[in-house]
């Protein structure tokens, strides 16, 4: 049991591909405009550029007390304020952060502007470990914005990745030379990323496979592999179980030496059957009934359970049955 | 005088609000199918445990309503809709998954892990219903919603339906349910057809003693296999295994109880009454409806068809004394246990002291298998 429990524990560390918690590890530089000229106003009616986080996750991720900075040299330059439930973004959703150098403007208003700004980097709440970085294109246009072509998604710096591990991310992503990342041409703040009308997964499937042929074959394989694999592993457990049964009934015979009593003492002297005799029996049809000396039965725990029947017209229910008569005078 | 003229104008407003003042023709027949089920169940035994509750739910989603009174299960807000939700939102069906894991005994499927194969080989079916609906003009999500009535499960089918469909859900249970009662008059003719009457002769090797530990370790590997490789189906093989992990390991036997008991009953109640109001006259009668019937019943057919004719091959590979008795491969269309019992009182007409019944419950639980790990590969590809 332990041997098997280990090769599952090891079987799942191996195919695992790195895992997560829902954490800070979620949270995404999803958009940035830097040059607002005529879009989005913040709280005060006033333009200025903004950079929008996204939460991956599938909960609630609170971004208080997270860096924000320009600068790699100094990773805690701008603090997402404590003390507000407003810096918890929810599942899937967005929080837009005024890009104005007037912290005091407002609860999301950052320290620097992004005028010039090529680099933009995402630190969790020790200022250390970097969450997320993204690099602006040099001459950003008026009025666009730059991030995620789809919310986010494309390279990202996980924490403790090399860069190596970050190019290889990339590539497992499939998110194309430009990492995912584009100049978008409506800024989308806090709404997401994708403005172009996106096919249903049965839309797709339709125009791919119109007639079910290739579904129903990919599907029908998968069963069968699922089955075939899970048929592979109870075969092998199955011998490994009838290998020890063996083992277990061939130390059962040689450990018992079967004492036979004489025909004379199978009866006592009033004639009844000896104890002993019975005992045997007992014990040879409890080895039996447990599969012990067959392989006839399950082996099953041997507890003998009475439960009371709750059903009134049950003998259990019955006061008839289960008080004394009072007497009859007669 | 004003009070009589209030009077009769209350008494007129109020027969507006009546069932009288609202009936519909449609009304008429989706009450007298529910009378019919609920006629099936009492009388025949049919499938009681669901007939009744769906039969009585018709008759109670088909009493015509004024629109606007909060009493309608589609209406927002109404106790019925809000019933409905465990349906809508697929709450319902991984519960009665639940107390089907914790139900079910695997030791036949694990003494003799080949049957698993048949298991896989009757969700042709499926698929076959699916590419028939594509073909009569069904988008792939209803195909697919459609498709899992050949799985012959019925929370199967409401998960999928709720997900990928859910105008259909009413059709495509009540078509699930009503052939899943019907598996002993659709089965033995296709049986028949295929076997040869050596081949209904077989007799299988009785199975094997399984021991706890073997029991124990099947619905954790069972479980991490499937969700691993199908995760889209985790809600529904989560919850099997996990009734099943509850049932076998000797020390949860309350929560085993509950789960195959107590709560069981209450989910398959609220399941039945609310798939059964959901069929409204005007969202069930329709051409769609009668589609969907001939599609469920086709791909119960194909089902059956591929299953038994798996066995065959199957035998092609066995040794002599080893060979599957193809009258268990109807078996693998799930319907626990009805289609297992087909295959025993199928055998035992052709030999009374021929038992395979245990032989056709490894099929019938790998169908169990088999078909939520379809349900979950058709919600990864079309939802």
């Amino acid at each position: 049991m332990k041997r098997i429990f280990s090769i599952i524990v090891v079987s799942l560390l191996l195919i695992s591909k790195g895992v997560f918690a829902q954490s800070p590890v979620d949270i995404r530089i999803n958009e940035v405009l830097p040059y607002n000229i005529s879009g989005v106003t913040d709280e005060n009616g006033e333009r200025c550029g903004w950079i929008e986080l996204f939460n991956t996750a599938y909960g609630m991720v609170d971004v208080a007390g997270f860096y924000l900075t320009d600068n790699k040299d100094n990773p805690t330059k701008y603090m997402i304020p404590k003390g507000n439930n407003a810096t918890i973004i929810p599942l899937r959703k967005y929080l837009v952060l005024y890009a104005d150098g007037q912290p005091n403007k407002g609860l999301f208003h950052t320290n620097f502007t992004l005028n010039g700004v090529t680099h933009l980097y995402l630190y969790d709440s020790d200022g250390k470990t970097l969450l997320d970085e993204i690099e602006i294109p040099a001459n950003m246009p008026e009025d666009k914005s730059f991030g995620r072509v789809k919310d986010g998604e494309g390279v990202h710096v996980p924490v403790g990745w090399s860069k190596r591990s970050l190019r290889k991310n990339s590539i497992d992503s499939k998110v194309g030379a430009d990492g995912g990342l584009a100049i978008l041409e409506h800024p989308t703040p806090a709404l997401t990323n994708t403005t172009k009308a996106v096919q249903s997964k049965s839309e797709i499937m339709k125009d791919m496979d119109p007639y079910g042929v290739i579904l129903a074959l990919t599907a029908m394989s998968v069963v069968f592999l699922c089955l075939v694999i899970l048929y592979t592993v109870f075969k092998s457990i199955g011998k490994r179980a009838l290998r020890k049964e063996a083992e277990k009934r061939e130390a059962v015979k040689e450990s018992k030496v079967v004492k036979i009593p004489s025909v004379a003492n199978i009866k006592t002297a009033d004639g009844a059957i000896n104890e002993e005799v019975i005992a045997a029996i007992a014990i040879a049809c409890h080895l039996y009934s447990n599969g012990i000396d067959s392989s006839v039965h399950d082996v099953e725990s041997g507890v003998l359970t009475f439960n009371r029947d709750i059903l009134n017209n049950s003998a259990w229910g019955s006061k008839s049955l289960t008080l004394k008569e009072e007497p009859i005078i007669k | 005088m004003i009070l009589e003229s209030n009077f009769a104008a209350n008494l007129n407003q109020f027969a507006q609000y009546t069932g009288f003042a609202n009936v519909t023709a449609g009304h008429i027949i989706m009450i007298l199918i529910g009378l019919v089920f609920v006629y099936l169940a009492i009388k025949k035994d049919w499938e009681p445990l669901l007939l009744i509750p769906i039969g009585f739910g018709m008759v109670i989603g088909n009493i015509p309503l004024f629109p606007g009174m909060q009493v309608g299960i589609y209406e927002d807000g109404s106790v019925l809709n809000i019933l409905y939700q465990g349906v809508r939102r697929g709450f319902y069906p991984p519960l009665i998954f639940l107390g089907i894991g914790a139900m079910t005994d695997f030791s036949a499927l694990i003494s003799n892990p080949k049957l698993l194969l048949v298991g896989a080989a009757a969700q042709f079916g499926i698929f076959a219903a699916y590419a028939g609906a594509l073909a009569l003009g069904f988008t792939p999500a209803e195909a697919g919603a459609i498709g899992i009535i050949g799985g012959a499960d019925g929370p199967t089918a409401i998960f999928l339906s709720g997900k990928l469909a859910p105008d259909l859900i009413g059709a495509i249970s009540v078509s699930a349910y009503s052939y899943m009662a019907l598996v002993p008059v659709i089965q033995p003719p296709v049986m028949r057809m295929l076997t040869s009457k050596k081949e209904r002769l077989i007799r299988m090797k009785a199975p094997r003693a399984v021991s706890q530990q073997e029991k124990i370790i099947f619905p954790i590997v069972g479980f991490l296999i499937t969700a691993f490789i199908v995760p889209s189906g985790i809600p529904l093989l989560g919850m099997l295994f996990f009734g099943n992990l509850l049932k076998e390991s000797g020390v949860t036997r309350r929560l085993a109880e509950t789960a195959r008991g107590p709560l069981n009953d209450i989910v398959v109640i609220l399941i039945g009454i609310t798939v059964g109001c959901s069929t409204q006259a005007d969202k069930f009668l329709q051409g769609k409806s009668v589609l969907i019937f001939v599609l469920g019943a086709a791909s119960f057919f194909v089902a059956t068809f591929t299953g038994v004719l798996f066995c065959k091959i199957i035998n092609l590979f066995l040794k002599e004394g080893n060979k599957l008795n193809p009258l268990i491969g109807n078996a693998g269309v799930s319907a626990v246990p009805d289609s297992a019992r087909v295959s025993h009182v199928q055998g035992q007409k052709y030999d009374p002291s021929n038992f395979l019944l245990m032989h056709a419950m490894g099929p019938n639980v790998a169908g169990v298998i088999g078909s939520a790990v379809a349900a979950g590969i058709l919600l990864g590809f079309l939802s």
